[in-house]
């Protein structure tokens, strides 16, 4: 569960159980996975991962001590998900020019058959459920860097600093 | 947030801050950092730039010490939040 949390603006949920902000009830929070050095005299002297949801209204911060039953559901928005889907198209694009996949996978991409799309480009894959454009984006990307086809650490660099505003200019260089 | 270690009434987003234990609206402050990369992933040597950070405004209830956080936000020259000191 701590790996899904993205600093994305998210709903949250404990046993099923939408939380609020305890100090202005609203239900939008960012969610960060948190450290801190911990030291238990005679017991252990270790890093303690905690979880810190922090309201985006007040910025009232909520902490967790343990992630099992809470469920974080980022919130995408219409404009969010159609630059993901665009993104997805171009990153597409470029692995079918450089012949790095069967061009079928961007007629699936364009009828949003994301999980088809994501066994085409990884062969092994246990998901069941529906798959969103975003993970499929995630792999695509990460399909063009194993391919040195862009450079990995600019993408990453793009991604945490600029998003999807600056991910698609970046992938439109790529086509020829 | 530069702040010495007095007792403060706390506004957040113009609603003051109490505490939820003993409804006490005095606090101490501090400013308490959380690191957000974990330390035990692999440290580039050549990476000089210090460990991302969330950086929380912490209030201790002067009766009862219950601790509320919040992060500073800021729009322009406004902030959620406001301390005026009482002593």
């Amino acid at each position: 569960m701590a790996k899904d949390l993205n600093l994305e603006e998210s709903h949250i949920a404990i046993l099923d159980r939408p939380i609020n902000c305890l100090f202005c009830e609203h239900d939008v929070f960012i969610p960060y996975v948190t450290y801190k050095n911990e030291v238990e005299p005679e017991m252990y002297a270790g890093i303690q991962a905690n979880y810190t949801a922090v309201c985006t209204h007040c910025g009232s911060a909520i902490q967790f001590g343990e992630m099992s039953n809470v469920h974080v559901n980022p919130i995408i928005t219409e404009a969010k998900l159609q630059a993901q889907k665009r993104c997805l198209l171009l990153a597409l694009q470029i692995l079918v020019q450089e012949k790095k996949i069967d061009d079928t996978v961007l007629t699936l991409a364009e009828e949003e058959q994301y999980f088809k799309v994501m066994v085409l480009l990884k062969s092994r894959t246990n998901q069941v459920e529906e798959m969103p454009a975003l993970s499929c984006l995630a792999i695509a990307l990460s399909q063009l860097s194993t391919h040195n086809i862009v450079d990995a650490m600019q993408v990453h660099r793009i991604i945490l600093d600029e998003s999807y505003p600056g991910i698609e200019p970046f992938l439109k260089q790529f086509i020829k | 947030m530069d702040r010495k270690h007095s007792n403060y009434e706390v506004q957040i987003i113009g609603k003051p801050l109490r505490c939820p234990h003993c409804d006490s609206a005095i606090f101490s402050h501090r400013e308490v950092y959380l690191d957000i990369v974990s330390p035990n992933v692999d440290v580039d040597p050549f990476n000089e730039d210090p460990p991302e950070q969330l950086v929380l405004q912490s209030f201790t209830c002067n009766d009862c010490y219950n601790i509320q956080q919040f992060q500073q936000l800021t729009k322009g020259m406004e902030t959620n939040i406001v301390c005026k000191q009482v002593d």
